[in-house]
């Protein structure tokens, strides 16, 4: 039934075509002046892009990485091996201590025999093992420290800190002042008396857990137990701020349920800053393990790291100075690409905090 | 003193000394964890030594009464006898013998550090974005990127051994020189940073830009305003700077051979001179946590805008 329609109204006539027509597709390009959305993460990207440093110092680290996992499938010598030692055989002494690039009378007449022998890039050490793949094999154990103690805090931080904050009133106190007085401890006081503890009381003989040795397994539990009180804070923090914010409340109010605010607003913003300060937990957990290896708790021979590396050739300073320098330059290089690029990160992910 | 402040500082001495109590809780059952009892060692003791040996130390008694025991010692710094010295030293005394020692340095080491770390902060950021700020903040970033004990020991090899400039050990000044530069470079990067940025802050804020306005010279502006205001952050630094103290002079005291709490501590560990591990661990526990307390405090009554909750 076509309805009645006074002829000198003013009203739209919906129903006479000419008036709408389809755009046709070439119209609704012209009408296009948007750019392509740029996402949070995007911005982000781009940010951390434009800080040279910040990129050189990750590109060094991927570099680091690769080298670290890489460089042991081909070398011809593995860390443990000590050269002048085969079985069956007399010791044959001439493999310890070599400059960098020598070689010792044994290989010297297999060279001469026209057998190839890969050159010992930073020498041996006094067992005769060769250092360039200690060092390899200790940057391996250093950045595994690193990372896996920078892990432990995420988790444990991020869900004690978020636990906290959506519980709210008396638990959410107490659990702040936990916090509270792990933060007042002097950890390194206390890493060190949990690892003479751990070192003296447990066994990990025969379980998987014996290859990693009982300091580096002392040192995880001290970084579970301890460190992660400044990322439970952070996480704290930020859940509770970005739970009052409008557009928190905005979705609220059209009635979102809490599991997709959880999930889209969030998690996602303070995905950012957790990640950023588990970054820059890596360096300090590095820092960690070579202080505890020089005071003799750190990772158990033969295994190496850049710190017992190090303390180990204290005493060879004036004869072999570069058996110390070696494992102290690249400490140095991983800890501050690692602090740089963690700078970087926070600046390009938090352009406010600037 | 208003009541929420008087509040505020009543919290955080319980806080405080809850921490003390936990420390001590968790040395003393940690140790325990450690197979094999104070007296066990190669020469083998007879039972009845090990019985009388126990009694005089309290062993034969329950662990809790035990634990009850070294608490309540604990809290007056009585913290038994060294087990290196077969029961003649008190671990109390041992601890002030080699305080003397940690002390001067770490104090000295303290007052270099924020003193010349506050310095450098001020003048990076009065000369921000030019040369001299990017030459301190990468020698800033550069000096927390090495472990102290690679820098001491380079250092000492330098110019002890090569330059011989400096005497290897020796009580007479130039011995400090070292070991208090070494200890105070990672605390006066932080200091460095720290001043540089709450210089910034103080500096674009608009009671300075009305000082200069008035016509006050830089002089008056820089102790009146600028240093007074960005000095506070600096303060609650100072609880985490012996902190960090403490730590590196375990290292510091073993290499340059200072007899100083750090050293003595490393050595304990190496001898498993358990009482003296406790000990010290408590010891320099009371000693953090009454910095924390203190400049906590001195922040919050220096600094009368900060919210107290």
């Amino acid at each position: 039934m076509k309805k009645f329609r006074n002829p000198f109204s003013f009203q739209v006539d919906y129903d006479r075509e000419s008036i709408f027509k389809v755009a046709t597709d070439k119209e609704k390009e012209e009408q296009t002046f948007m750019r392509p959305s740029t996402s949070f993460f995007g911005d982000a990207v781009r940010r951390f892009r434009r800080n040279k440093i910040a990129v050189i110092s990750l590109f060094f680290v991927i570099l680091v990485l690769l080298a670290i996992f890489i460089v042991p499938i081909f070398y011809p010598y593995s860390y443990d091996q000590q050269l002048g030692i085969i079985p069956g055989k007399p010791v044959d002494g001439s493999f310890a201590n070599l400059a960098p690039f020598t070689y010792c009378e044994t290989e010297k007449a297999r060279m001469a025999a026209g057998e190839f022998i890969w050159p010992h890039i930073f020498g041996t050490d006094n067992a005769g093992r060769d250092y360039f793949i200690r060092v390899i094999y200790g940057a391996r154990v250093s950045l595994l420290v690193g990372f896996f103690a920078a892990f432990i805090v995420l988790i444990v931080g991020t869900i004690y800190g978020s636990i906290s904050a959506f519980s709210g009133g008396k638990v959410d106190m107490i659990m702040m002042r936990i916090v509270d007085v792990i933060y007042s401890l002097p950890d390194m006081v206390i890493i060190i008396l949990l690892s003479v503890v751990l070192n003296n009381a447990f066994d990990f003989e025969g379980t998987p857990l014996e290859n990693v040795g009982t300091s580096l397994i002392s040192i995880f539990i001290v970084y579970a137990l301890l460190y992660w009180v400044g990322m439970a804070r952070l996480v704290r923090g930020q859940v509770l701020s970005i739970k009052q914010t409008e557009y928190v409340l905005a979705s609220r109010s059209i009635g979102t349920s809490t599991p997709m605010i959880l999930r889209k607003h969030i998690i996602p913003n303070c995905l950012s800053v957790i990640i950023v300060s588990a970054t820059l937990q890596i360096p300090s957990a590095i820092f960690t393990e070579s202080f505890l290896s020089f005071i003799g708790l750190g990772v158990s021979a033969p295994m190496p790291s850049l710190g017992s590396l190090a303390s180990d050739a204290i005493g060879a300073l004036p004869t072999q100075p570069y058996l110390l320098l070696i494992p102290a330059v690249f400490i140095c290089l991983i800890v501050l690409a690692l602090n740089l690029a963690g700078d970087g990160l926070r600046d390009a992910f938090d352009p406010k905090q600037k | 003193m208003n009541k929420k402040l008087a509040f505020y500082i009543l919290k955080r001495v319980l806080l405080a000394f809850l921490t003390i109590i936990i420390v001590i809780t968790v040395t003393f059952f940690a140790v325990q964890l450690i197979p094999g009892g104070p007296f066990t060692s190669e020469k083998a003791v007879s039972p009845e030594t090990l019985a009388r040996l126990e009694k005089m130390y309290g062993l034969d008694k329950p662990i809790f009464i035990q634990y009850i025991n070294y608490l309540g010692h604990a809290l007056i710094f009585d913290f038994g006898y060294s087990i290196k010295s077969r029961g003649a030293v008190t671990v109390g005394s041992i601890i002030a013998d080699r305080m003397q020692y940690s002390a001067a340095i770490g104090l000295i080491a303290a007052f270099i550090a924020i003193i010349i770390g506050v310095a450098l902060g001020s003048l990076a950021a009065y000369k921000h974005n030019t040369t001299t700020d990017r030459v301190i903040m990468v020698l800033s970033t550069a000096s927390v990127a090495m472990p102290s004990f690679i820098i001491s020991t380079i250092l000492l090899y330098l110019f002890c051994n090569v330059w011989q400039i400096l005497p290897a050990n020796g009580f007479d000044w130039r011995g400090y020189i070292l070991p208090t530069f070494t200890l105070s470079l990672y605390p006066m990067a932080y200091i460095t940073r720290l001043t540089r940025s709450s210089t910034l802050d103080v500096l674009g804020s608009d009671y300075i830009r009305t000082a200069y306005a008035k016509g006050s010279s830089f002089s008056r502006v820089l102790y009146k305003h600028s240093l007074r205001n960005s000095l506070t952050p600096v303060i609650t630094y100072a609880g985490p700077m012996i902190a960090f103290i403490v730590t590196g002079s375990l290292v510091v005291e073993k290499i340059y051979g200072i007899p100083g709490i750090g050293r003595e501590f490393v050595a304990s560990i190496t001898n498993r001179d358990y009482p003296e591990v406790m000990g010290l661990t408590i010891f320099l526990t009371y000693l953090v946590v009454i910095m924390v307390l203190v400049s906590d405090i001195l922040y919050k009554v220096v600094n009368p805008r900060v919210e107290l909750e």
